[in-house]
């Protein structure tokens, strides 16, 4: 009987103690300048824009963790390694957010396509993350040495449902205006023109 | 104790502002050489030394406002203080607004956060006695002091200048356009315009009411501050003194105060012109649609422009075409000639981009599609959608930008040169109403961090704010107008406000 009692006594101090440090973890996490990366498309794609007070784009639920890590691939025989860092963008028109960072190698047998593994963060041959996507998504934004020329697209990825540990990469080339006077010639993609999938390693 | 507190307050002097003002106008006072010089109207304003028992390069020291606090209010500390209660306190008394005969002289009064509540006048009665009036700041744009017969001071509050200007009656020849003297031109009994100068004077004091040594703390000049009108209007005066004076300050009396806008009279203009108060000058009526330029001529205003656009049959055939190419997974367009042809635009070889014509310098206009979403499919069998952004990408933009610079160069009207993007979500053109001087494409539209930038605007601030922030922001450039042709033929000017919020101004038809 008093077993019991002190049984009961010790779930009740255990669920107060449980129910006060779930609200200290919500007030703390409660901030009006903040927006949840995974929030974002819910903004995009109605053209609403953002909350004024956004300044902060951040990765509150680490969402984006699923995907930092090296990924490999084969696309017409070469090899495609990207390796994706979680970062956090500089204070730009007065907005920061925690995107990611893509690098990759392409190689063509012994021979290397391009390699961009070693470059800095600033460094614009490295792809920018851009949003994710309202299904878990992500969207980067992808411009080669030619891109003045058209070597440049969106790079869609997400999560294979054949498991956590394969990545879906897909290319879109962008379509917009060139001058013909500058790019007279046709310009060689390096990305992959067809969906691929890559494996975790 | 009030005067002392005057004492105090003496020493404050926006310097800066001072210096900015004469600086920003110095190419102006080049002209007016007869105005750069104008020292001498402080050390010998007698209103001024009637304030100022002694003035020299470096020191100036106010005398009691024995006289100024009698005129006005009594001559008590008590009084003293219900006056500035009232009126306010001389706060900025190093900003002395004095007119070229040295014979009025204005201080402004400021309440305790700084802002301007009366301006404090000094001048001679009949007698040859200093007076002071006192006239509270009413209107919500500033106030006029009359102060002669054809001589003015306003304080404005909008960009909180002083100015000074005489005006010459009877005068018709309000815009001709050459400032010779500080005269101010009339075209009609009921107002004034002309070329406005304006005295400021200013030093610097220190906490202990002496100035940094070896500064010239004291300067005052005449800057010429352009060409302005002032219509008849209804002005308010607190007058807490004497108004009976002779050569200098006469009162106003309600029925001949001076307000900067509003008014008019077409009795100098020749018909059909009517004289425009806001521009001072006879004008042609002009209909809707158009607008007067410079010279008082119609122009056509930037909807007129737009509506002659979407109402041309042959550029609303190729809109309404490329409108049935936006669920393809290619972007389609035509490019427009000087002659009025069009010309299909061709994708690049790259099988992706479309080509704008290596012999574009004679293009004057291309309209183009955006794609709507469209999906892929990936290689485990899900579907990855391709969002697009409807609205003018950077590379648009250049390759607009580059057609007004072209256009220009071959001396073609600028007001011809269009943009136009047909999508799902809106038809969007874009003019050019700047300098071309200015014009920047220096930038790769398809650059890592430009499109990163680009696209992060159009998220944060939607498609309209987003596209006018990048163009103002990231790339620098100004003069670029966009429109937006609403499913109803109504047309949207979209711009960005003072606050970079957007503006959308419907087009009247």
């Amino acid at each position: 009987m008093d077993g019991n009692l002190f049984d009961k006594v010790r779930i009740v101090i255990l669920i107060f103690v449980v129910s006060t440090s779930h609200n200290c973890k919500a007030q703390a996490f409660y901030d009006d300048s903040e927006l949840a990366v995974e929030l974002v498309a819910n903004y995009v794609d109605n053209d609403a824009g953002f909350p004024e007070h956004v300044t902060y784009v951040k990765d509150i639920n680490n969402v984006l963790n699923k995907y930092v890590g090296t990924w490999k691939g084969i696309y017409n025989s070469k090899n495609f390694e990207f390796r994706i860092v979680k970062y956090t963008t500089p204070y730009i028109d007065n907005f920061k957010e925690d995107i990611l960072l893509m690098r990759y190698k392409i190689t063509n047998g012994s021979s290397t396509v391009e390699n961009t593994l070693s470059l800095g963060n600033t460094n614009n041959l490295v792809i920018n993350g851009i949003r994710m996507t309202a299904n878990g998504g992500y969207i980067l934004y992808y411009s080669g040495p030619n891109s003045n020329c058209g070597q440049a697209g969106d790079i869609y990825i997400s999560i294979s449902s054949l498991g956590s540990n394969k990545m879906n990469l897909l290319f879109v080339p962008a379509r917009d205006l060139l001058n013909e006077a500058e790019c007279p010639n046709d310009i060689n993609y390096i990305m992959p023109l067809d969906p691929i999938v890559l494996t975790k390693q | 104790m009030g005067e002392l507190k005057f004492f105090k307050h003496l020493k404050y002097v926006s310097v800066c502002s001072l210096l900015c003002l004469i600086s920003c106008n110095k190419e102006d006072n080049s002209s007016e050489e007869n105005f750069t010089d104008t020292s001498e109207f402080v050390t010998t304003n007698p209103i001024a030394l009637d304030l100022v028992t002694s003035v020299n390069s470096f020191e100036i020291k106010k005398k009691d406002f024995a006289l100024f606090s009698q005129q006005a209010s009594g001559t008590n500390e008590s009084d003293m203080s219900a006056f500035e209660q009232a009126y306010g306190k001389i706060r900025y008394s190093d900003l002395v607004m004095i007119d070229s005969t040295n014979t009025n002289t204005l201080f402004p009064l400021t309440d305790d956060n700084g802002v301007v509540r009366s301006l404090l006048v000094g001048y001679y009665d009949s007698e040859g006695i200093i007076q002071y009036l006192v006239k509270e700041i009413k209107e919500d744009s500033g106030v006029e002091v009359r102060i002669g017969e054809n001589e003015r001071m306003y304080y404005d509050l909008s960009d909180k200048n002083y100015y000074y200007y005489e005006i010459e009656e009877g005068s018709s020849n309000e815009s001709s356009g050459t400032a010779k003297s500080h005269t101010i031109h009339s075209s009609s009994s009921g107002q004034a315009c002309g070329f406005v100068y304006v005295n400021v004077c200013g030093t610097a004091f220190g906490n202990d009411d002496e100035p940094p040594s070896g500064s010239p703390d004291w300067a005052c000049s005449l800057v010429y501050d352009g060409f302005r009108c002032w219509a008849v209007g209804d002005t308010t005066v607190l007058d807490a003194g004497d108004s009976s004076g002779g050569g200098g300050i006469t009162e106003d009396d309600g029925d001949d105060g001076w307000t900067p806008v509003g008014g008019g009279s077409s009795s100098n203009c020749s018909s059909p012109r009517v004289y425009d108060p806001v521009s001072g000058s006879c004008i042609l009526p002009c209909d809707p649609g158009f607008e007067n330029d410079e010279n008082g001529n119609c122009v056509k205003t930037p909807c007129g422009h737009l509506d002659d656009l979407y109402t041309d049959a042959q550029y609303v055939a190729k809109v309404n075409q490329l409108k049935g190419n936006t669920g393809l997974q290619q972007e389609s367009g035509f490019s427009q000639n000087s002659n009025g042809s069009f010309t299909t635009l061709q994708v690049a070889p790259n099988g992706h981009n479309l080509y704008i014509p290596s012999n574009s310098t004679s293009m004057i206009g291309y309209v183009h599609t955006h794609l709507d979403d469209f999906d892929k499919v990936n290689s485990d069998g899900t579907i990855t959608t391709n969002k697009i952004y409807r609205m003018f990408s950077p590379a648009d933009l250049r390759t607009f930008l580059n057609m007004v610079r072209n256009a220009s160069a071959n001396n073609f009207p600028l007001d011809k040169i269009y943009a136009t993007m047909v999508s799902s979500s809106g038809i969007y053109t874009m003019r050019f109403t700047g300098d071309v001087s200015s014009i920047n494409t220096t930038f790769n539209p398809r650059d890592d961090r430009i499109i990163q930038r680009f696209k992060k605007l159009i998220d944060r601030f939607g498609r309209e704010r987003g596209f006018l922030k990048f163009i103002k922001d990231v790339t620098n450039n100004s003069g670029v107008d966009l429109a937006k042709i609403n499913n109803d033929g109504t047309i949207d000017e979209k711009e960005l406000d003072d606050q970079g919020k957007l503006d959308t101004n419907p087009c009247e038809n």
